[in-house]
């Protein structure tokens, strides 16, 4: 449904730096399924995500939405024409929220452009609050009367009174406490469907995008270095940068993570400021070979949809 | 609760006064940290768990802010009636306090160097040359790389992480026997996470110290912790070891975020099961229990009467505060446990 080749986006930075955001994703995104990106801060989750609905300005490679060609730049033509089925939900409930208008005006505005009689958003309005689990008598009311987990659904709400055919959600779920989030999860999850969607679901907690996903993809430094399907990336990571991620990620059982080995991950994410080539994990990698530093590798298939980019695997 | 805890905490009560009335953020709390051991204390925003380490660190603003019962002796000294000059004496000192975000709790315009070396100056009256030189011991203990350098740089030239390790650092200067750390590892990344967790586990056990960790997390709890305190609504719901908290846990509320948390484990069909509801408004608590009006085993008494804590018969120092654990209560063996096992799991 989605699908990348080669997408890049830079940002200048400076006059002569160059930041490799997103650097080369080439990406399938079929229809109806929950796609997870996971990844560090810094590692280019949200550029891609933003870039791919036209949000950022693609620096090269193409995008294609069911097998239409997305423009690099979108006009505003492109935008009311793409934002009927291309929509997002973002991480801050608190900032992507105008604090000024009401529920009715934030979920029914994107109605309101298309010319729709303001008796019929208030309908709809009522029905899409209702849905995401709030009450209709709350159209009325400012956002700062509501909470992180209803001002959440609010977000969702606006996303989906459009009837995208795909969402980008962007950390839906990462300024919530832990029994709301299991909320907005099972709500996602149920709307993925009961209105046929497509998901790329952006996140850091491992645990709930293996939970939520149905593919997985992870990023470093702006490549993708593993994809998918969530179990296989999850309970069988190849790449070791995948390993890691996976290892560091704490569970709340304490019989296991007892059991678990300390390790002590070498460094940090470095910048993604004028890059050479070579593979982005290299200096941090434990088992780094000689070409790892000069040599980019390649995605390859190494099992039925299971794709990674490490020369570990090559030959 | 024994006489030779590091620090106990006896019903302590804090309130805020605002323009909406009084909201009694802490109501209650009793709690008891040994010598070098990590005591969790879990919960959701607006649980009062920073409220109460806060109000131990004398960091409360008052007003709004007003400690209006309990006591907190920590090594004997009773920190809430200490006057502010005794306070930032003892502070730093005896206690030390890492918070959530290293971005925003360090000086800018001041160097790392000189931020750690100024605890040791105040602390221990050394003289700046001798000060920067154990600072710099301080940051190679907290695996800091080319110490020598780092402690010449500011704030804005660190990562999150690195600033992380930068003002454990700083707390261990005066080596405490208590760090409270409150949310330490919210705003880094799942590796960094480790790293930071792994660091204070073995400075924990190389220094005895003893760590009060404030967390959100249950994860990070079974990672880290020997004891927790699950807190809901300014009390404590339910307390003891690690493994009683998860595998046998006897209050709904810690069931409740147990059962709304993925498990690593392949099953497509298990659903995530939301707690229904939000936590009560703290400006009126409830005269029952907290939880009464989210838990799917609530009774009739649990909203009319909050319960005392109920100690574990066959576990001592594991105790919750339910009414299901009242001699009179329905059996409760039925409490559903999710399935956390490890034997349920290969």
């Amino acid at each position: 449904m989605i699908k990348t080749v080669d997408l890049k986006k830079h940002f200048l930075i400076g006059k002569h730096q160059i930041l490799h955001a997103v650097d080369g994703i080439s990406l399938d995104i079929a229809e109806n399924e929950i796609l997870g990106l996971v990844g560090e801060s810094g590692s280019g989750k949200s550029t891609f995500g933003k870039t791919l609905i036209g949000l950022h300005e693609r620096t090269s490679g193409e995008a294609y939405y069911r097998g239409q060609p997305l423009p690099a730049k979108f006009t505003a033509a492109d935008h009311s024409r793409y934002s009927t089925d291309l929509q997002m939900i973002f991480q801050d409930p608190y900032a992507s929220l105008n604090p000024r208008m009401t529920v009715l005006d934030i979920i029914g505005e994107g109605l309101a452009l298309k010319g729709i009689p303001r008796a019929d958003i208030q309908q709809r309005v009522g029905f899409w609050l209702e849905r995401v689990g709030l009450h209709p008598d709350h159209m009325s009311r400012y956002p700062h009367e509501f909470s992180g987990g209803q001002r959440q659904r609010i977000g969702i709400a606006r996303a989906m009174i459009i009837e995208p055919k795909f969402v980008v959600c962007d950390e839906p779920i990462s300024a919530l406490d832990v029994s709301v989030q299991a909320q907005v999860v099972n709500l996602l999850q149920d709307l993925k469907q009961s209105l046929g969607l497509t998901l790329l679901f952006i996140a850091h907690d491992l645990s709930m995008v293996r939970y939520i996903s149905d593919r997985m993809a992870v990023m470093y430094l702006g490549s993708l270095v593993e994809s998918g399907p969530s179990d296989a990336v999850f309970f069988e990571p190849k790449h070791p940068y995948t390993q890691l991620l996976i290892a560091s990620n704490p569970e709340a059982d304490p019989a296991i993570e007892r059991t678990k080995p300390t390790q002590h991950v070498i460094g940090e994410i470095t910048s993604p400021v004028n890059l050479g080539p070579g593979c982005r994990f290299a200096d941090r990698c434990p088992k780094v070979l000689s070409e790892c530093h000069n040599v980019t590798p390649e995605p390859m298939l190494i099992a039925t949809d299971h794709q990674v980019a490490c020369h570990l695997y090559a030959g | 609760m024994t006489a030779s805890s590091l620090l106990a905490v006896k019903n302590l009560h804090v309130e805020f006064e605002t323009y909406g009335g009084t909201v009694k953020a802490v109501r209650g709390v009793d709690f008891a940290v040994q010598r070098g051991e990590v005591l969790a204390i879990v919960g959701e925003s607006g649980c009062g768990k920073s409220v109460t380490v806060q109000s131990l660190m004398g960091l409360i603003p008052m007003p709004p802010g007003k400690v209006t019962a309990g006591s907190a002796t920590l090594d004997g000294v009773d920190l809430l009636t200490l006057n502010p000059k005794a306070m930032n004496q003892f502070r730093g000192k005896e206690m030390g306090m890492i918070f959530q975000d290293p971005m925003t709790s360090l000086n800018p315009t001041m160097t790392i160097g000189d931020q750690i070396a100024e605890t040791l100056k105040v602390h221990r009256g050394l003289n700046s040359t001798e000060a920067l030189s154990i600072a710099k011991d301080l940051l190679l203990k907290t695996r800091i790389p080319e110490a020598e350098r780092r402690l010449q740089q500011y704030p804005f030239e660190f990562s999150g992480g690195m600033l992380q390790r930068a003002m454990i650092a700083q707390s261990l200067a005066c080596s405490p026997s208590l760090l409270i750390a409150d949310e330490p590892t919210t705003a880094l990344d799942v590796t960094i996470q480790a790293q930071i967790l792994d660091l204070l586990k073995e400075l924990q056990a190389k220094e005895d110290m003893a760590i009060v960790l404030i967390t959100h997390d249950l994860a990070v709890v079974a990672r880290t912790a020997q004891h927790v305190c699950v807190m809901y609504a300014g009390q404590i719901v339910e307390q003891g070891g690690v493994d009683e908290i998860f595998y046998q846990s006897a209050h709904p509320y810690t069931v409740g975020l147990k059962l709304a948390m993925p498990t690593n484990v392949s099953d497509y069909n298990k659903t995530l099961n939301p707690i229904p509801g939000s936590p009560p408004d703290l400006f009126a608590p409830p005269t029952g229990c907290g939880y009464a009006a989210r838990c799917p085993q609530a009774m009739q008494v649990c909203h009319q009467q909050n319960p005392p804590l109920y100690p574990d018969q066959t576990n001592p120092g594991h105790a919750s505060r339910c009414w299901l654990q009242d001699p009179k209560a329905p059996n409760v063996s039925a409490l559903y446990q999710p399935n956390l096992i490890a034997s349920d799991r290969s």
